[in-house]
């Protein structure tokens, strides 16, 4: 949902900025511009992914899990009613939005819950009991 | 996404950025400001913020907002971190149309909304035309 730079109406570096993403996502960096911003969190137990969506009910959000990726999808709903030209600034943005991130691990499908509050929508992840560290106590013979 | 249709300066409310003492680090907002038939409605994105951690004073014509973001960082080892757990400050100047006692804050979903009212002589008024 960044602001298109470009004024003319076709982007001539999309297909580079595409990629940017993409490398962006695949190795975890932050994506300037991108939106929701994100906050993800790495414990033993679980993985919790924050996203900052203030003004987007829970009835405009939706939440899925596939595989590693989490994907929010949404939309920014306009201020109601206002007429054309009646507008002195205009900052904050509005329109639909879908975010991809890759978690640190696999997540344990079902134990996956989400809550928004306050216009942060935060995701915990149970890790998979498989994936978690495991501490292995040794014997002496 | 929409860009400004009408310049700043058209409106008699300007908006301002954090310049006067806060606690830093501090983070700007974005706002939405438009004009009603009644007055003026600024919009500011402030996630992570309730109505406890909200602060709207008026002061010689300056409003000004400061909103604490009070939600608790998760335990674990951030692995992305795209925004900051900061304070929010903004100031608006307002101009004498506003009637500056009237203005009321509301806080719901991480929007702020101030509803700034016109003053009672800057609102328009219909002007009944007699036939002659």
């Amino acid at each position: 949902m960044a602001v298109p730079w470009w004024r003319g109406g076709v982007d001539p570096l999309w297909g580079l900025r595409a990629m940017n993403r993409e490398v962006a996502r695949l190795l975890n960096l932050p994506e300037p511009g991108a939106f929701p911003p994100v906050n993800v969190y790495d414990s033993d137990e679980e993985m919790v992914v924050e996203a900052l969506l203030p003004g987007v009910g829970t009835s405009e959000l939706d939440v899925t899990v596939t595989g590693d990726s989490l994907t929010i999808k949404g939309t920014k709903p306009e201020p109601p009613d206002v007429p054309e030209g009646r507008f002195a600034r205009r900052e904050r943005g509005s329109g639909s939005f879908s975010r991809t991130v890759r978690l640190p691990e696999h997540p344990d499908g079902d134990r996956v819950k989400a809550v928004y509050r306050d216009g942060i929508v935060t995701v915990r992840l149970a890790k998979s009991q498989s994936s978690r560290p495991r501490r292995v106590s040794v014997e002496t013979s | 996404m929409g860009s400004d249709s009408t310049s700043p300066d058209a409106s008699p409310v300007r908006v301002g950025r954090a310049d006067r003492d806060v606690r830093e680090p501090v983070q700007t907002p974005p706002v939405d400001l438009y004009e009603t038939d009644t007055g003026w409605v600024l919009l500011a994105d402030v996630p992570g913020v309730g109505k406890d951690d909200l602060e709207v004073e008026v002061d010689r014509g300056v409003l000004t907002v400061r909103a604490a973001m009070n939600s608790e960082q998760p335990t674990g080892r951030p692995v992305l971190e795209e925004f900051a757990r900061a304070d929010y400050f903004r100031t608006v100047v307002l101009s004498d149309e506003v009637d500056w006692e009237r203005i009321s804050a509301n806080v719901r979903d991480g929007v702020l909304t101030v509803t700034m009212p016109k003053a009672e002589q800057a609102r328009p008024r219909r002007i009944r035309v007699e036939p002659g």
